[in-house]
């Protein structure tokens, strides 16, 4: 199956609805169109707020479409007394995620009890290319709920790598984390809302963060977004619409228990930006600091975003310094090129901090098929470089993201108490 | 002829953050509704002589005031020229200019050093009395005097670290057995514990101050090392003292700002014959004397102690707060104005 098939096949899986919405006429006759180039984009797709991006299938939703606009990363803690308690709370997770996704109208079941739904977005829930992604953390599986003996063959705790020395425990790990990703801030802020609704007294929230994407400003579609520093970050994603490149990188079958085989691996860094440091560093600085031309993206010398850097012509860095972010994160070797990763990051914006300064960063969102030997291998590449005087992270987590739910009447993590 | 150019091009840039930098000034003040008179004139790119004038709030108990006059005279303070060029014609610097300074740095921060021995003997003397209040005191003392080392604890490498490391880095975080150091001692005497559970955490600290007399003789300092320290000192204290995150117990980050800007001043001053006639002198003397003026101003609210940051009235901390953020962008200009070498050309990449 190509990419696209799948994404359609996921789009019409989306006409199943969950226990409260139900699809409109309108929605049904929106489903049947091919779906639009920028389809799980939440920003370029013809649909707009009516895109929909289905919530079953093979493999969850929000980890090859491309960004929606924004995102809200939550981690949350398992507090239910038992495993059939906790698993309660997973089947009502994916059960309302569905609904939400679906879109349509939300049912008043009772004028005189609490409505279903909070009526934030109105009685018609337009989908809004809203995903959820729901992934497990390694305390998930201590011996609380019975589940050592089923723990994902790769997943640990986050590690505490040389630039963490800044991690705060309360805005890192967690027992279950939940990537909810829409096309606007309202809809996921919503989403969260009415997750946490089905979740309440088995799963509690740890830590959460809003993202958001910056916005397409370029004439070429190509072009990726920038983050805060305001560089094109993503340049060097591997293509998503390549199934074989996206099995080698990402979806982990090999040595997996039965119930996470073609799941994937989640890497989320919560990095600050010291921001006003950095926009007094001159702009060759910061250039080399990268190693890619602010403006363009392209690598140090180039003229196109999308062009090898050519570290092989350049061995003692003359164009691209040695300690440059792209070369120490990618050095375009056959060996760098099995430990990439996709990363699905995002902006975030959260006020100001006692020193008066601006509190934005990177949300940083990847997805690998083995952390130890992709992220942390370039995470620890990354160590020295002079880029880490200017970012801090400051918490995050590693969460195995289960296999999809393959149909309608399935949930996320069901296989775990079942299989 | 392309030597020229590059000053041109250099001086222009230069001169657009100089004009940035004094118009945000003007901003500032003239919303603070304490500004009048005529906009600031900003420096002319590869003029010899720019005069640009700015509105500078006058600190002093009276209120504050708005007044237009040339940065040479009222921000200056007699240490540099107002009509000096943006930069000067001498850039690229010789990188054994930076012998002198380096030097005289080093005598400076060997003589802190020299200081700091009493100090944590007091202060390890007020432990074994297991007299907190006093400790507390003794401790701020020597946690000041270290941090005026600013420009060299970089080059202690692990030695810093047992001296004044936080305990992020330790698997067992603040409970963890190599926590040590003035930071430790900052746990003990605010969060926790009897005084004198301290006393071998002041001992290894004395091991470790003297230990740190002979590195500091030693310690390697490259001209870039010490042209960045000389703004990243105040950069680090606006991110680590000023938020509070590196004094997390006693909170005395206002103290740590106040040596944080002693060291730069120190920095400073040891690099003004490589200053001299150009304007970052000017200005960057103009942002510490303002950061000066407000602690001294704080100080003298607190009765003659500089204040915790929980001390601090929201007022005070936005003046605080504004008066780094001043002096940081004024100092963002010295990087450029102590450059050893032109930077090569970045060669186009070829063999698509």
């Amino acid at each position: 199956v190509t990419n696209l098939d799948r994404r359609r096949f996921l789009s019409r899986s989306a006409l199943a609805v969950g226990a409260v919405g139900v699809a409109g006429a309108g929605a049904l006759a929106r489903d049947q169109r091919p779906p639009a180039a920028g389809l799980g984009d939440g920003r370029a797709g013809a649909a707009g707020i009516h895109e929909r991006v289905g919530f079953d299938g093979p493999v969850q939703a929000g980890i090859l479409q491309r960004p929606q606009a924004h995102a809200i990363v939550a981690a949350l803690d398992a507090v239910a007394p038992d495993a059939s308690a906790l698993a309660g709370a997973l089947q009502g997770l994916s059960y309302r995620a569905r609904a939400l996704a679906g879109g349509g109208a939300t049912s008043a079941l009772e004028p005189d009890a609490p409505a279903l739904d909070s009526g934030v977005l109105g009685p018609v829930i337009a989908p809004d290319a809203l995903t959820v992604t729901i992934g497990f953390g390694a305390s998930l599986f201590d011996g609380r709920f019975d589940l050592a003996a089923r723990r994902p063959a790769r997943l640990t705790a986050m590690p505490r790598f040389a630039v963490d020395d800044d991690l705060d425990p309360a805005r890192t790990h967690g027992d279950v984390a939940l990537q909810i990703c829409g096309g606007h801030r309202d809809t996921v802020t919503h989403a969260l809302r009415e997750l946490l609704r089905v979740v309440r007294g088995r799963l509690v929230l740890r830590w959460m963060e809003h993202g958001f994407q910056g916005a397409r400003r370029d004439p070429s579609p190509r072009s990726s977004p920038r983050n805060l520093f305001a560089f094109r970050d993503g340049t060097a994603n591997p293509d998503t619409a390549d199934q074989e490149l996206m099995n080698r990188l990402v979806w982990s079958r090999e040595g997996e228990p039965g119930w996470a085989a073609g799941g994937t691996y989640q890497v989320i860094r919560t990095i600050r930006m010291q921001v006003e440091f950095w926009d007094r560093v001159g702009l060759r600085e910061q250039e080399r600091i990268i190693g890619r031309h602010r403006d363009s993206g392209a690598p140090l010398g180039g003229s196109d975003e999308h062009e090898d850097p050519r570290f092989d012509l350049d061995p003692h860095g003359r164009r691209i310094p040695l300690d440059a972010h792209i070369r120490l994160a990618n050095p375009r070797t056959s060996q760098a090129a099995a430990q990439r990763i996709l990363r699905r990051g995002y902006n975030y914006d959260r006020g100001f901090d006692g020193a008066g300064t601006l509190d934005q960063g990177l949300l940083f969102v990847a997805f690998n098929r083995h952390p130890e030997r992709q992220f942390a291998t370039i995470q620890r590449r990354l160590d020295r470089e002079p880029l880490s005087d200017y970012v801090r992270p400051v918490g995050g987590g590693y969460f195995f993201v289960a296999p999809g739910t393959g149909g309608r009447d399935g949930w996320i993590g069901e296989r775990l108490f079942t299989g | 002829v392309t030597a020229v150019l590059r000053w041109l091009l250099r001086a222009t840039i230069l001169a657009a953050v100089l004009a940035a930098a004094l118009l945000a000034g003007f901003v500032t003040f003239t919303a603070l509704g304490v500004g009048s008179g005529a906009a600031p004139r900003a420096p002319v790119a590869g003029s010899a002589r720019p005069r640009a004038r700015v509105f500078v709030a006058d600190a002093s108990p009276g209120g504050r005031r708005g007044r237009s006059e040339s940065i040479g005279r009222r921000e200056g303070g007699g240490a540099g020229d107002p009509h000096a060029p943006i930069l000067g014609d001498q850039l690229p610097l010789a990188p054994a200019r930076f012998d002198g300074p380096i030097a005289r740095y080093r005598r400076y921060a060997a003589l802190q050093v020299r200081r700091l021995g009493p100090e944590v003997a007091a202060l390890a003397a007020t432990v074994r009395a297991d007299d907190r209040s006093a400790a507390r005191a003794a401790w701020r003392v020597a946690f000041a005097r270290y941090l005026r080392l600013g420009a060299v604890y970089g080059a202690f490498g692990a030695l810093d670290t047992d001296v004044d490391g936080l305990p992020g880095h330790l698997r067992a975080g603040a409970k963890d057995a190599r926590f040590i150091g003035l930071h430790r001692i900052e746990l003990g005497l605010w969060a926790s514990a009897r005084a004198t559970s301290l006393v071998p955490v002041v001992r290894r600290l004395r091991h470790d101050v003297r230990r740190l007399a002979r590195a500091v003789v030693r310690a390697p300092i490259t001209p870039l090392d010490y042209a960045t320290r000389a703004h990243e000192i105040l950069e680090d204290a606006q991110r680590d003292f000023l938020t509070g995150a590196h004094v997390p117990w006693s909170h005395e980050g206002v103290l740590a700002t106040d040596s944080a800007l002693a060291a730069t001043q120190v920095v400073i001053s040891t690099l003004s014959p490589l200053l001299e006639g150009q304007q970052s002198q000017v200005t960057t003397q103009a942002g510490l004397d303002r950061l000066r003026t407000t602690l001294r101003s704080l100080r003298e609210a607190h009765r003659g102690r500089l204040p915790t940051l929980r001390a601090l009235t929201a007022r005070e901390h936005e003046r605080l707060v504004g008066s780094m953020d001043w002096a940081l962008e004024r100092l963002q200009t010295i990087p450029g104005s102590l450059e050893t070498r032109d930077p090569a050309p970045i060669p186009k990449l070829r063999g698509r």
